[in-house]
């Protein structure tokens, strides 16, 4: 089990671009402003991930299991909803939600302490830019519809991997 | 929806994600301090209640209820023999100030062992009660016993017993390196329907050490085959679960076998072990405030014990060997939680009674073999904080 790997997929799939998209609709000034604020935050705990992790009080093991579970609820979500509509408004909120969602957030941090903090950074900010790029392009309901769930199977597999391995780790 | 009442979802999403986490997975690990001395004196300690509650006989207070007060009607030989060799590791590698007056307990506890000690073919002996089945893991401890004994006394008068008990053990072994637990007088031979969880990892154990000890006997072969077993099949074969089945005495025997050349297959069931015990420490140090609650059950000496003391023998094992170095730190780290735990929830203080103190109670009932693997475990935690350095 390639532990790193699975770190960075977990990140990809928990932050499920097109789904995050969905929530955003069209990207404009506010929206991107809060797309980068949920990156930034999303960056700064995969740099933080093993200090995040030692403030909670627990081992790398644990967290990991506990993120394991999270990220296999976020896609568990993804997989038997419907795609998610733009959130009304034009505020930075519609931008912010998606990347901040226990999902992401438990996923870059766990990313951090297992992957690295500097891979977990990249991958959340290669999360980001896809978020803003499918943004970009817009949605075509049936291809996105597919994305989100196939994305949402990688996150339930990605953190059912994580959990199980953090449950038989020292 | 619109932005503020998807804020509010989220909010309230996160509270309950955080909340339900923070109780129960993410519950924080607590791990209180604890010194190579601390944990010297948790052992003496438990050492010091097993000599105490000895009877002239030589057995132990095998089991008592510290409410009632009443001490249980059962013994258990296999246990006699593993407390017996605690006492042993205690006067070996605790440096207890009573060293004398411990050595001189099991020394009793050991006569009651010898003075049932029987042939079984030829040239192999083990022991029991009379008319009773022989069992494979009190053969084995008592030849761990009789080994610590040499160890402290240089006495070998008792060399010739231990070859007979090691060759009792590999003709317990079948062709698959699997053991069977009882010694069927009625027909004597080896009970083809009797395994235990336990013994063939106390055999194992016993080999390897004799091995080591009295090198020249074949105890080496008969032990790899059993390591061998117990590494790929045994699970399996005996259906144990959780798989790895977490077994201490084959973290002993691991521990003892590594500069015999173990290969890729052994590490990797070294490893899985190492993962068995690392979760129930963590699970464990969990347990505090309402974690008491969602981590449930309160472990007993006896259980806990066992976890560290495998955890120790595999930290060990991680040091020596360049394939498991991953592990000798985490391994460390749980090692010294938990026994730190385990050396809080003892039972010490003037008001203790001769019954209590130095005893780890659980539901108000304590039993020998609580003492017995929670000494051991200090033992060896009391060596990794020592090695380690402050």
């Amino acid at each position: 089990m390639n532990q790193p790997l699975v770190a960075v997929l977990a990140v990809l799939a928990a932050w499920n671009p097109p789904a995050a998209a969905g929530i955003m609709g069209m990207p404009s000034r506010p929206r991107l402003v809060g797309l980068g604020i949920a990156a930034g935050v999303g960056i700064l705990l995969a740099v933080l991930g093993e200090w995040v992790i030692d403030l909670l009080g627990v081992s790398a093991p644990t967290f990991r299991t506990a993120s394991g579970v999270v990220v296999a609820a976020t896609g568990s979500a993804h997989l038997v909803r419907r795609p998610p509509r733009p959130v009304e408004g034009d505020g930075i909120t519609g931008g912010v939600i998606a990347g901040l969602g226990p999902g992401p957030v438990f996923a870059a941090t766990a990313a951090g302490a297992d992957a690295g903090w500097w891979i977990a950074a990249l991958c959340v900010g290669a999360a980001a830019a896809t978020w803003w790029w499918a943004a970009r392009i817009g949605r075509s309901n049936a291809v996105t519809a597919w994305l989100i769930r196939s994305i949402g199977a990688v996150a339930v597999l990605a953190g059912v991997v994580m959990t199980i391995d953090g449950a038989s780790t020292v | 929806m619109n932005e503020r009442r998807t804020a509010i979802n989220l909010g309230l999403t996160w509270l309950l994600v955080a909340t339900g986490l923070r109780v129960t997975l993410l519950a924080p690990e607590v791990c209180p301090p604890l010194s190579a001395d601390g944990a010297l004196a948790a052992a003496g300690a438990a050492a010091e209640w097993i000599a105490v509650n000895q009877s002239p006989d030589g057995t132990f207070l095998y089991e008592i209820d510290r409410v009632t007060g009443a001490p249980s009607g059962g013994y258990n030989l296999v246990r006699h023999a593993g407390t017996t060799m605690s006492l042993y590791q205690v006067v070996r590698h605790g440096d207890p100030a009573d060293a004398d007056r411990l050595l001189a307990a099991a020394d009793l506890a050991l006569g009651s062992m010898l003075d049932r000690v029987v042939p079984t073919a030829d040239g192999a002996s083990a022991w029991g009660d009379d008319g009773a089945d022989l069992k494979l893991g009190a053969a084995a401890l008592l030849a761990v016993s009789l080994l610590d004994r040499r160890a402290i006394t240089a006495d070998i008068t008792h060399d010739g017993l231990l070859v007979k008990l090691g060759r009792f053990m590999a003709g317990q072994q079948l062709a698959d390196g699997s053991m069977l637990d009882a010694w069927d007088r009625a027909t004597a031979a080896p009970d083809p329907a009797v395994r235990s969880r336990y013994a063939t990892g106390e055999a194992l154990w016993a080999l390897a050490l004799l091995h080591e000890t009295l090198p020249g006997e074949g105890f080496d072969r008969v032990a790899w085959r059993t390591l061998d077993y117990l590494s790929t099949r045994r699970d399996e074969v005996e259906g144990l679960s959780p798989r790895p089945w977490p077994d201490q005495w084959a973290a002993y025997s691991l521990e003892a076998m590594g500069d015999w050349g173990l290969e890729d297959h052994h590490i990797a069931y070294a490893r899985a072990l190492s993962g068995q015990f690392g979760v129930g420490i963590r699970w464990d140090s969990q347990r505090s405030g309402i974690g008491t609650v969602t981590h449930p059950p309160e472990p007993r000496g006896a259980g806990f014990g066992t976890v560290l003391e495998g955890s120790s023998m595999l930290q060990r094992l991680a040091t020596d060997d360049l394939r498991l170095a991953d592990l000798a730190d985490p391994l460390a780290d749980r090692v010294v939680c938990g026994a730190a735990r385990l050396a809080a929830a003892q039972t010490t203080g003037d008001g203790a009674g001769p019954t209590e103190a130095g005893a780890w109670f659980r539901d108000g009932i304590t039993r020998m073999d609580d003492q017995q693997h929670a000494a051991s475990a200090m033992l060896w935690t009391a060596a990794l904080i020592a090695r380690s350095g402050p």
